[in-house]
């Protein structure tokens, strides 16, 4: 296995524009990412370009640090694309795409993954374990970010930027909500 | 405590496995526990480690999270 290509979608009773503010606010990430334990280091703003840094911990797996490098960041379509590769220095990467659409009256969030597994071990072994990992994260993740959206109010708009450039909140230790 | 056991004898793909093995015990991390973060205890046929989560990377990374996910509870 070369690859990892992924999709998944949800709707959602929020605006699309509350459902992208909170995809795209990487301090808010393990209250809704059930593969996402702490942000560790994330920019100043999210810009094309910036990077940030999270500890991943899967249910039942060891946990590991990733990158994210933005790609694309487009707040009038909102789309939101980066890549994301090991802290371990392993060559391998995954490209997510996001885009969030009005739809009867909600939202309807897209994903989609394309994981490039570049050594042979994580061809053989990481890459199908990690497969099956995300086909069960993802949609599990989606539902989380929905709850999380949509407990915030109808409008959900009036939390995009709490606790920006707030230093007390890098590194918080969020349990993952699955794990 | 979670325990996970493969064993190789018999599997199509004992070789990738025993290669994996071999590359994840070449070069070992000091044991460094830290409070609060899981410590994994392996054995490989005779020799047995111990490894805090923090030094896991590389083919050693590898070969946990592969025992962990394919592996037989024991």
């Amino acid at each position: 296995m070369d690859k990892i290509h992924g999709r998944a979608s949800l709707r959602v009773d929020a605006t699309p524009q509350a459902v992208f503010d909170l995809i795209t606010d990487v301090d808010r990430l393990p209250e809704w990412n059930t593969a996402i334990e702490k942000v560790l280091e994330r920019p100043p703003g999210l810009a094309e370009g910036v990077e940030w840094t999270v500890k991943m911990h899967p249910p039942r797996m060891p946990s590991w640090t990733s990158i994210s490098r933005v790609e694309a960041l487009d707040r009038h379509h909102l789309r939101f694309a980066y890549e994301t590769r090991n802290g371990d220095g392993n060559p391998s990467r995954a490209k997510w795409a996001w885009e969030v659409t009005g739809a009867g009256g909600g939202a309807e969030v897209n994903v989609t993954w394309d994981v490039d597994l570049k050594t042979a071990d994580r061809r053989y072994f990481g890459g199908p374990i990690r497969k099956r990992q995300l086909a069960r994260e993802v949609p599990k993740s989606l539902t989380a970010m929905a709850n999380t959206v949509t407990a915030r109010g109808p409008e959900g708009t009036n939390w995009t930027d709490e606790g920006r450039g707030d230093p007390s909140r890098m590194g918080r230790d969020h349990a993952a909500p699955g794990a | 405590m979670r325990r996970r056991v493969l064993d190789t004898a018999g599997r199509s793909d004992a070789a990738q496995w025993e290669d994996l093995a071999a590359r994840a015990l070449a070069f070992l991390p000091p044991y460094r526990p830290v409070a609060g973060s899981p410590v994994y205890h392996l054995r490989v046929d005779g020799g047995a480690i111990m490894v805090s989560e923090y030094d896991l990377f590389g083919p050693l990374s590898d070969l946990v999270t592969a025992v962990l996910a394919v592996g037989e509870a024991e």
